[in-house]
């Protein structure tokens, strides 16, 4: 028999006997715990009715499986009343404010708001609505859990305090159905995958997650690759930034504010609070989606992706490393270790620009991602990378060709637009037609352009 | 006393909704042995049906039993209006979706995974998918209605102006946030108690009771709240209670049924779609003498509530506009999708579609504001007021409605401000747009507007409220509690409102048509009015003194004349009035008054009263990807006197949002195969709270008590301001044609989502540039000569 699971749950520590690690951790709240206050919306990860907090960070309980959660700080909407068993300040702030109708995404904005409490952020519009992004209310209209957010913000209300002994880290394996693995060392990962090609390497969960969670899938063997250490590093080079697979993009985001704001701004748009806690940036290009975010962003840069099997380590460039739907060069044995992501220089232009139908929480139309580096007016290298428009994130290598060399005018954009239709054969699906999607591919270089020429072009600073 | 009628409540579980501790029905404690169901749909369009393979999932560990059509022991039909809407398909498949047979098991993974297991073999069949391929194949779920009045054709003939216009409008999920669930329990005698989440308590009861074969009697339901409904759980709750009771028959064990979003999303009905046709024949001030329209509504496979809505669409045609000779064709088609059903605003959001689509069309080319074309239009007062269907416009409130919002939201200095933004070129334009609403209230079929509630106060003087609303989110309880408060002047929260039940209050209807708390709240009134008689003539009695000189105030009554200082508190009152052997339990009843409606004349008086409302809409368009922001909204509501501002200002916001999602970004999409392909939140986008106006003006219209006795003069509040969202569709078409000086019409059908918008855009452009014989400079750049 494997090890139990524990956790800490609203201030006590709890075991997970008899339980499977790929049990969500939703289903285990609402069922062997009976806390019924976390519900259950979509099991997708996209409504946050059942968010929680992990370690003090929203999570949405129905992407996460309990044997990731083992030795983390987990809160729920019980949880949260003071000792002397008063609401807390976020509870009493939204019921006074009108800020529930029918009350079933309630719990899960109150959890998202304690989030926020506890972060200290200053309230402004942006970061309220960057905190709600991933909860749907569809009664109120929102306007007044804006405003109880807004009135709760900085005064982080104690949390029910985590117990004295911490759980320990080793490494472990629990089973039930499903065996989980959590390595804490690189080689002993390695080994795993060396032996287990066809287990599911888990990072965030929030991909696999649904899968689990909505498909109903009972995977039969998980290697939980987060508490590797190696696959955890994260530093900034003068030019150049070294990402560890399992980075979340919650950990990710002050260093790619400071060094690469337009990628910073893309993850907000990428996903809620809730998904940044738990994604990762490995976990985004392991999976290797045609409408993956972060693909074509360091196609654009240039990448340079870390591997590693028990057979050794090797360097696959970006450009290389997608080959086709949803397939890669990690060879079976392999993981990616880390992602050595090269940054935009002072003469080079860089942008990023996400296209969906809702501005938060949605995935895209069209991606597009450009670095072009400049010496007196003309384009001396292009790097066009697009997500949606075709079956794996790529560049545009004819519009490349068309701007290197040439002078950075209207007329060069309008080639390059043009040269574009010979790149792509773009996706036609629910989130946008091929015809649309090539259309904005297009305008989106145009608008690279008048945004370098200093015309008005973002519609979110009106 | 606190909480009376008018002053602003909170939602009764307001603080329960934050702490998690409001019940919904999947986190009730099961009864022992509660066994969980899933359903098999059918993964094709049209086909009939051959074969059930169950064995396999039969084999599985843990299955129960599992159901198909041939195992209803009644009728396996689920129509709430009409016959023959089969629960699960029997013979035939009509749409991807439908349910083919149900599995129960011990566990939920079990049923679900066994659900997999089942293997159908259908003959496909050619499916019709879309409106305009059932009007081409003239498939109908019924004949067509007409609403009519005049001659059209020689008013149209003898127009100084006519034109012509074509529009459509998507469906929309519901999208409340807890799915459809019910769980039924067996008792004795074949007897079930059904928890259903549902706004028609008494439509589970008949349908289950239908499907199993058995009296009403012996089917009891039960809500306490669903986690939202808007018109999604009105008859799609019946069958999936259906479902659970037929299971639980067989089994003799409690069953819960809890459809996963993407069942929930492919099996249950929506807004309807529609396709608008029309020609108009208008004056050269823009009065509109002639209209002549198709509404051709995309009923599903089934006919479901559509005569309702497409009733309600051909009578709100009209909207706050005088049309002399009118002529509208109302075509329910068949296609081979879900049966589409009731939607907060019920054929009325897409019913005023055409008219604002006209009137922005009029005055391009009569080069006047849309605001000018509106206001000759208007009805009159005292004359040109007769609507198409015979009812007056009395009370008629849209120019306070317009005046206000024109006011309130700086409409002129912004007009120009928005102008000349457009006028400086580039990408980005914006739009401004108006829209002024008449709603009717009461059901279309007169019989449904009644009501029943049952007070009972006890010997301490607290009060325990039923009534035949169902609560949803709306704040329906508290309001007919403070109805109750108000009655008896007691405080609020000596009422207690308990679970709607078919076994309190019988024979309702559904809490639907905003008419929530006017037939409720009515009810309620008179049942404590019936108590209130009885302690009054006790007290009378019991005191020695006149009736008439004794009154209710401040949670006491008050005896003998002003000044006599005699009082008694309430539960001492009622204390003493048990002793009395007085009852202290009442039931109410109200029935709305007035009304009345030929459905196939289609003439009558089918609203008791209209609701009316204004907003203005402000949105910005990116013309190089389509995507848009709503930047400002103003919106005016007519509430009548309003029973709680509090909770008719949430609504007036959330209904506003709603319709913003359903005419922006919330776009269903079926493949070619009929299967609907966004069927989660994560392909089905509703608004977030980003997408809200950052400026978000609501307010309730000021000093408008209703004319008509509704109760406490209040006004019904639910479905009416979702229209108010048709102000940012209008918006956006004023911010498209800025691409081409506002010289051209706007073609925009709803949702306008990015890609719908760009499209508009482009054509517009080209249009445009094709108008000038060629572009001069770049389009994208600029459009602007």
């Amino acid at each position: 028999m494997g090890e139990p699971i524990e956790i800490v749950l609203n201030g006590a520590r709890r075991r997970l006997d008899g339980v499977s690690p790929a049990m969500t951790l939703l289903d285990w709240l609402r069922g062997p715990a009976r806390l019924t206050g976390t519900k259950e919306g979509c099991a997708e990860g996209d409504c946050g009715a059942c968010t929680v907090l992990v370690d003090r960070l929203p999570v949405n309980a129905c992407l996460a499986v309990v044997g990731q959660m083992h030795g983390r700080v987990i809160h729920t909407v019980e949880g949260l009343r003071g000792a002397d068993g008063a609401p807390h300040p976020v509870q009493r702030a939204l019921a006074e404010s009108d800020g529930t109708q029918c009350g079933f995404c309630t719990p899960g904005i109150v959890m998202s708001a304690v989030a926020f409490g506890c972060g200290g952020e200053e309230p402004t519009p942006e970061t309220i609505h960057d905190a709600l992004a991933g909860n749907l209310c569809r009664c109120t209209g929102y306007r007044p859990i804006v405003e109880a957010v807004a009135r709760c913000a900085r005064s982080p209300e104690p949390l029910p305090p985590a117990p004295a002994v911490p759980i320990d880290h080793e490494a472990r394996t629990f089973d039930g159905p499903t065996i989980l693995h959590a390595p804490r060392a690189l080689a002993e990962l390695l080994r795993l995958r060396a032996e287990h090609p066809d287990a599911w390497l888990l990072a965030g969960g929030t991909d696999l997650g649904v899968r689990v969670s909505h498909d109903r899938e009972v995977p039969g063997r998980v290697i939980h690759v987060v508490g590797v250490p190696e696959l955890n590093g994260l530093a900034a080079h003068p030019d150049r930034i070294e990402i560890g697979a399992a980075t979340t993009y919650q950990r990710l985001l002050p260093i790619l504010t400071n060094h690469v704001p337009p990628f910073a701004e893309m993850i907000r748009r990428l996903g809620s609070r809730q998904i940044r806690s738990m994604g990762t940036i490995g976990g985004n290009l392991g999976t290797a989606s045609p409408i993956g975010d972060t693909s074509p962003v360091l196609l654009a840069l240039g990448a340079t992706l870390h591997l590693a099997s028990i057979r050794g380590r090797r360097a696959v460039a970006i450009d290389d490393f997608f080959l086709g739907y949803r397939e890669t060069a990690l060879a079976p044995d392999e993981v990616i270790v880390s992602i050595d992501m090269r940054l935009p220089s002072a003469d080079e232009i860089f942008h990023v620009d996400k296209v969906s139908k809702r501005r938060d929480q949605d995935i895209s139309a069209v991606l597009g991602a450009y670095k072009l580096g400049m010496v007196d007016g003309i384009v001396r290298e292009a790097r066009l990378a697009y997500g949606g428009m075709a079956a794996i994130p790529a560049r545009a290598p004819h519009a490349e060709a068309t701007l290197a060399g040439a002078p950075w005018t209207e007329a060069t954009v309008e080639r390059a637009v043009a040269a574009l239709a010979r790149d792509f054969e773009p996706l036609d699906d629910w989130r946008a037609s091929a015809e649309y999607r090539l259309m904005v591919a297009g305008n989106l270089l145009r608008r690279l352009y008048l945004r370098s020429a200093g015309v008005a072009a973002e519609l979110d600073a009106l | 006393m606190k909480g009376g009628a008018h002053t602003a409540q909170r939602h009764d579980s307001a603080l329960k909704h934050t702490t998690g501790e409001a019940i919904y029905i999947d986190d009730q404690p099961g009864p022992t042995g509660m066994l969980h169901a899933a359903l098999v749909l059918s993964p094709v369009a049209h086909g009939r049906l051959k074969r059930a393979d169950l064995a396999a999932a039969r084999a599985m560990a843990g299955v129960v039993d599992i159901v198909v059509a041939a195992d209803v022991p009644g009728a396996n039909d689920i129509a709430p209006i009409m016959k023959g809407e089969a629960m699960f398909a029997d013979g035939l498949v009509e749409y991807a979706g439908q349910p083919i047979a149900a599995v129960v098991a011990t566990s939920l993974d079990i049923a679900r995974a066994a659900a997999r297991k089942v293997i159908v073999d259908i003959e496909t069949l050619p499916a019709i998918l879309t409106i305009d391929e059932a009007l081409q194949k003239g498939a109908l779920l019924y004949p067509p209605a007409t609403l009519s009045r005049g001659d059209v054709a020689k008013a149209m003939a003898a127009a100084p102006r006519r034109l012509k216009g074509e529009l459509r409008c998507g469906g929309q999920e519901h999208f409340y946030l807890e799915g459809q669930i019910a769980i039924a329990t067996p008792t004795e005698d074949g007897d079930l108690v059904v928890h259903s989440s549902t706004q028609h308590p008494t439509e589970v009861q008949h349908i289950v009771s239908r499907v199993l074969g058995v009296d009403y009697n012996q089917v009891t339901v039960m809500v306490r709240r669903m986690g939202g409904a808007f018109g999604g759980k009105e008859s799609n709750a019946s069958w999936v209670a259906a479902v659970a009771a037929l299971l639980a028959r067989r089994t003799n064990r409690p069953v819960k049924l809890r459809l996963p979003r993407g069942d929930d999303m492919v099996a249950t009905g929506k807004r309807h779609g529609f396709l608008f046709r029309y020609e108009i024949g208008f004056d050269e001030e823009g009065r509109v003498l002639a209209l002549d329209a198709l509404l051709a509504a995309n009923g599903g496979h089934s006919v479901d509530l559509t005569p309702g809505v497409l009733g309600r669409a051909l009578t709100h045609i009209d909207n706050v506009y005088w049309i002399p000779h009118l002529r509208a064709v109302g075509c329910p088609c068949k296609t081979n999708t879900v049966s589409n059903t009731a939607f907060r605003g019920f054929g009325g959001p897409q019913g005023v579609l055409p008219m604002e689509d006209a009137i922005l069309r009029i005055a391009r080319v009569l080069g006047r504001t849309p605001e000018q074309v509106r206001a000759v239009n208007f009805y009159g007062e005292g004359r040109d007021d007769e609507t198409p269907y015979g009812q007056r416009v009395e009370d008629n409130r849209v120019r306070a409605c317009v005046e206000q919002v024109t006011r309130e939201s700086n409409w002129q200095a912004r007009r120009a401000e928005v102008d000349t933004f457009n006028r400086q070129g580039g990408p980005l334009r914006r739009g401004l747009g108006m829209f002024p609403l008449k709603f009717g209230i009461s059901f279309n079929v007169p019989s449904m507007n009644q009501a029943g509630a049952l007070v009972h106060v006890y010997s301490d003087g607290s009060i325990r409220l039923n009534h035949g609303g169902t609560e949803m989110g709306q704040g329906l309880f508290v309001k007919v509690a403070q109805v109750v408060a108000e009655v008896f002047q007691v405080d609020l929260d000596r009422i207690r409102v308990t679970a709607t039940s078919t076994g309190e209050v019988p024979n309702t209807s559904p809490t639907a048509a905003s008419t929530g708390s006017d037939l409720n709240g009515w009810a309620a009134f008179e049942a404590a009015s019936t108590i209130k008689a009885r302690l009054t003539a006790f007290a009378a009695a019991h005191f020695d003194v006149p009736a008439e000189s004794v009154s209710f105030r401040d949670n006491h009554a008050h005896l003998g004349p002003p000044g006599a200082n005699r009082v008694v508190e309430f539960g001492e009152l009622a204390r003493l009035a048990h002793l009395g052997r007085i009852s202290l339990s009442s039931t109410g009843f109200y029935r709305t008054p007035k009304i009345h409606w030929d459905p196939v004349a289609m003439k009558g008086r089918p609203f008791f009263y209209f609701s009316f409302g204004a907003a203005v809409a402000e949105v910005a368009i990116d013309t190089l990807t389509g995507e848009s922001r709503v930047l400002r909204a103003d919106l005016v509501q007519d509430c009548g006197r309003s029973l709680n501002p509090a909770i008719d200002l949430g609504q007036i916001e959330g209904a506003f949002v709603q319709g913003m999602g359903w005419l922006t970004c919330e776009e269903l999409w079926w493949d070619a195969e009929g299967r609907l392909r966004t069927k989660g939140p994560s392909t089905y986008k509703i608004p977030g709270s980003r997408d809200v106006p950052p400026i978000f003006n609501a307010r309730i219209l000021d000093n408008a008590p209703a004319r008509e006795d509704t109760i406490f003069r209040s006004k019904a509040v639910g479905e009416p301001p979702l229209m108010l969202a048709t102000a940012v569709w209008t918006a956006l078409k004023d911010a498209i044609a800025s691409v081409a000086d506002h010289r051209l019409d706007v073609d925009l059908d709803a949702p306008a989502t990015p890609e719908r918008i760009l499209m508009a855009v482009e054509r517009v452009r080209a249009a445009h540039s094709l108008s000038r014989e060629r572009g001069e400079g770049i389009m994208w750049r600029t459009s602007t000569p």
